[in-house]
């Protein structure tokens, strides 16, 4: 137990905290952009949904990054931890940071007087952004290119700003767009990406196409 | 020397990843959104007698406080108030006290209850609803919202209903006697029309009127798109560790950097040129149909004036973060830049002010743009300028790298420890 | 007469690097001292254990490091005109690397231009190049697919193609196979017959095999500056081989500077390095670079450091 919070936390130290850093300034810079303000709940929907998520992006997509030098995957390849669960254990900072910045922007929308059904877009927000997140994460995996990860969640960000609807469950912004059912769908693609970035990455490097 | 540089520059950008992706983007996009234009009505003379002409914007003061209640009661029925404190799109939402005092004041201008003028409008829009069955050309087509003024209102009470919205909204609103005075909007007379559509065809030649729509969407993408290439570009050196090597070399950083930075610009502007002018194709060919002399060469001029500055200054900014950290902090800092100029944009047609995205969502309004085209050189020749800033400051960071052997940011780290 | 000579002392000057009181620190420790060395034509070696600030020395005369204090000039220009001195030199880094999808001729090509080397010129030369260091049948070959030995041959191609007057070569045989070893130790000492040459390693082989000249750094200071003989004459007649069983080797590990152990089952052939006679049945034998060193770096360890020139 005690290894996998070191290599966690030398994650997080070498590698991890500029990401954190800007999923915090995320938060703190909602007020300055954003009403939290006697919001109904498609206002609210609209803060979580339109710029909570990008929390997502950050978090998740950089999870990969000390492997882009392949020297060093090579070297934590041949080691006991099997890479899954090394990967597996970064996945904790991450969802208990992207939980804290949920949680801190719905308490601010509580706080300015909004009303809205809390927990469904709690679940929502979380649901949405790890699913993002996912996306960016699961092509920084199979291309070993963090710039590429980060590519590709804001541009299926971008997508859904025009055309959310036509992207049958897997449309962002659901709770802003009166469903409230697909949380479900995201988290299962949230976790089908994530967990097939990883499989797909180490078959990937063993055939030595990455 | 420096060609062959370039060359082989342009040949490893065409050989990442980074690239395709933006390439299949980029198209995908604007071809996605500029087949939902529809022009070709546009290209027949307006005739005398027609239901309606559309709408313009007017400096009539009658119009002005119009479209000032208009926008007002919207805001209001939707509870949902459109600001721009930090340059940002900031949705405001007022608390009943707030709403009743507003709705006071507008009952004040019209002598007609808020919420009658509700009824009847949300009647008159589900009229409109079931009509048009979900078209949306016939949804444009209709009146916008039923706001009758009261005969005898004065400008200065309208300026005071006004300026009490400010105040309660907050600065930087529609309701700010800068931006309301502007936005008078009027349906357009014949004689209107007809003014227009001499405009399309004298003026603007067709396709500049559609090369300014391509603009606009072009513009947004091209703000987002080419940070990531930039960046990729960048890392390159050190994904490969061949940085060292490099700096060995004999090359000059200007030469190096310079050509890097021109490669990347011309790899992301040929893609867009050439977009431009296969979409310009048929607008050429439909005015040739209907006996309008087509600028032909109009997406070189407008994707030249447009696009190429935001190509520059978004890839030399791309540039400069990413030397300077060797990290991929250029990806939250500039997408942050792109979404925030793209959300600022107040009214989408116009008003460049120094916004990264300018925008011009409307095919035609060749005479507006005629006005504003002063500020559009300005500004684009500020992104320009400003581009060429971030390649020289970026080729500083790179010589003193070379000559200090690491990076900035890891001097940085070292000193804080 | 007079103008001869002047010319010739032009001449030597133009072929020697000159290192006078060369000191780097990075923060507050100090990766060189006062280092002062002379570098003329052919192989220079220059030995030392990990950390000694070989590198370091070898990136400031690359120009990729500013240096804290003192003086190198490179064939007479001062070290500060990195412009100039880029355009004269070869570098091949510790881990030379290339953009891994790039082919050897691509790389090759491609660093050929940043070194200005014109297109008509690059279109021999590169060729040239792969062909002398044995790539040429492999020339589409990409970088990230090539051994390790490929890569250093590919290496040693980019630090020549410009012609240098000056190479800088960082442990090039560290990760190599004995066969790839030798085959990079001839092509070096080929190169080096019209050049400087300047290799750094701590493998002792490389130097003896290929270096008429030699400095040994330790801790940022050069504690020995000379030939391969004089450094041999060190351990003149105090190297010494002998038999002995298995359960005397820790003792004589703590008397003497050991440098070799066969084991035979219970006993166990020894080198050993001594003053005078370790043991009675040791036999005295001829001595090799790597008893010199080791024999140099002890003694460094057990004195106070006499630095600059041949080891006191």
């Amino acid at each position: 137990m005690g290894n996998y919070v070191k290599t966690i936390l030398n994650f997080i130290r070498y590698h991890y905290l500029p990401h954190l850093c800007g999923a915090a300034l995320l938060v703190l810079c909602a007020g300055a952009v954003l009403s939290f303000r006697n919001l109904d709940t498609a206002g609210a929907a609209k803060v979580m949904e339109h710029y909570g998520v990008i929390a997502g992006i950050l978090l998740f997509t950089p999870l990969f990054l000390p492997e882009s030098d392949m020297e060093i995957w090579q070297l934590e390849a041949s080691r006991h931890l099997p890479m899954w669960k090394l990967y597996l254990g970064r996945l904790f900072p991450a969802v208990c940071m992207l939980a804290a910045v949920v949680s801190i922007l719905i308490l601010r929308l509580l706080a300015g007087g909004s009303v809205f059904p809390v927990l469904i877009l709690w679940r929502g927000a979380f649901c949405e952004a790890l699913f993002l997140g996912g996306i960016g994460c699961f092509a920084a995996a199979v291309t070993n290119q963090v710039v590429l990860g980060y590519m590709v969640s804001v541009l299926y960000y971008a997508v859904n700003t025009g055309m959310a609807n036509r992207l049958w469950k897997f449309g962002l912004f659901p709770i802003y767009r009166g469903d409230e059912g697909t949380w479900i769908w995201l988290l299962g693609a949230a976790v089908f990406l994530v967990a097939g970035g990883i499989w797909l990455r180490e078959q990937l490097r063993r055939a030595a196409v990455l | 020397m420096i060609g062959a540089l370039f060359l082989k520059e342009c040949r490893k950008i065409a050989k990442s990843l980074v690239y395709y992706v933006y390439l299949v983007a980029f198209v995908l996009f604007i071809t996605g959104q500029m087949s939902d234009v529809e022009w070709v009505d546009q290209l027949s003379e307006p005739q005398p007698g027609q239901e309606s002409y559309g709408y313009g914007y007017s400096n009539d003061e009658r119009m002005i406080m119009q479209s000032g209640m208009e926008t007002l009661f919207q805001e209001l029925l939707s509870n949902r108030f459109a600001t721009y404190p930090f340059g940002f799109y900031k949705e405001v939402t007022l608390n009943e006290e707030e709403q009743e005092v507003l709705k006071r004041a507008m009952q004040q201008c019209t002598g007609m209850e808020f919420e009658q003028m509700a009824e009847e409008n949300t009647a008159y829009w589900m009229e409109i609803w079931m009509e048009a069955e979900g078209s949306a050309a016939e949804f444009s087509e209709a009146e916008m919202w039923h706001v009758p003024l009261r005969e005898d209102l004065t400008y200065e009470e309208f300026e005071q209903v006004m300026e009490k919205a400010c105040e309660i909204v907050g600065s930087r609103s529609y309701y700010e006697k800068s931006s309301y005075e502007k936005r008078g909007i009027a349906a357009l007379t014949y004689e209107d029309a007809l003014e227009h559509y001499r405009e399309l065809c004298e003026d603007d030649k067709v396709s500049g009127a559609q090369m300014r729509l391509f603009c606009d969407y072009a513009c947004i993408f091209l703000a987002v798109l080419p940070i990531f290439v930039g960046v990729s570009a960048c890392l390159k050196d050190k994904r490969a560790k061949a940085a060292e090597l490099i700096r060995s070399r004999s090359v000059s950083g200007a030469a190096l950097i310079g050509c890097r930075y021109l490669a990347n610009v011309v790899m992301c502007f040929v893609p867009v040129l050439l977009c431009a002018l296969l979409m310009q194709m048929p607008y050429v060919y439909a005015a040739g149909q209907a006996g309008i002399e087509a600028d032909a060469l109009a997406f070189v001029k407008y994707s030249c004036l447009w696009l190429l500055p935001v190509i520059m200054v978004v890839l030399g900014a791309a540039f400069l973060l990413t030397e300077a950290t060797e990290t991929i902090l250029a990806i939250p800092v500039l997408l942050a830049w792109a979404f925030g100029s793209v959300l600022s944009a107040a009214t989408l047609t116009g008003n460049f002010g120094w916004k990264l995205v300018t925008r011009w969502n409307t095919f035609g309004s060749y005479g507006r743009y005629a006005e504003e085209l002063g500020q559009l050189y300005r500004n684009k020749g500020m992104y320009m300028a400003l581009a060429v800033i971030l390649v020289l400051l970026t080729v500083a960071v790179y010589e003193k790298k070379r000559r200090k052997g690491e990076m900035l940011y890891g001097k940085l780290r070292k000193n804080n420890s | 007469m007079l103008f001869k000579e002047k010319e010739r002392e032009i001449h030597v000057m133009e072929t020697q690097i000159q290192i006078k009181g060369l000191c780097k620190n990075f923060g507050k420790k100090q990766a060189l001292k006062s280092v002062d060395l002379t570098i003329g034509q052919g192989m220079f070696g220059l030995l030392g254990p990990n950390g000694a600030g070989k590198t370091t020395l070898m990136r400031v005369l690359a120009t990729l490091l500013p240096k804290s204090a003192g003086e190198v000039r490179v064939c007479g220009v001062p070290v500060e005109q990195a412009a100039e001195i880029r355009k004269m030199t070869g570098y091949l880094p510790q881990d030379f690397s290339m953009y891994g999808n790039m082919s050897a001729y691509e790389a090759l090509d491609y660093l050929a231009v940043l070194s200005g080397i014109p297109k008509a010129e690059r279109r021999k030369k590169v060729p040239e190049m792969l062909e002398k260091v044995n790539l040429l049948d492999q020339k589409n070959i990409r970088v990230k697919a090539m051994s390790g030995g490929m890569k250093r041959r590919l290496g040693i191609a980019q630090a020549i193609i410009h012609d240098p007057r000056v190479i800088i070569v960082d442990e090039p045989t560290a990760g190599l196979d004995p066969e790839e070893r030798v085959r990079f130790r001839n092509l070096l000492c080929e190169i080096a017959r019209e050049r400087i040459v300047l290799l750094s390693t701590h493998i002792v082989g490389d130097i003896e095999a290929t270096c008429e000249e030699i400095a040994v750094l330790n801790q940022g200071e050069v504690v020995f500056r000379g030939t391969v003989e004089s450094l041999l004459k060190l351990v003149e007649s105090k190297v010494y081989s002998a038999e002995v069983s298995a359960r005397e080797l820790d003792g004589l590990k703590e008397r003497f500077i050991v440098t070799g152990i066969l084991n035979k089952g219970s006993t166990a052939t020894v080198r050993i390095i001594a003053e005078s006679m370790p043991l009675a049945e040791a036999k005295s034998c001829s001595a090799d670079v790597e008893d010199a060193y080791m024999f140099l770096m002890h003694s460094i360890s057990a004195m106070p450091v006499q630095k600059g020139g041949e080891q006191a």
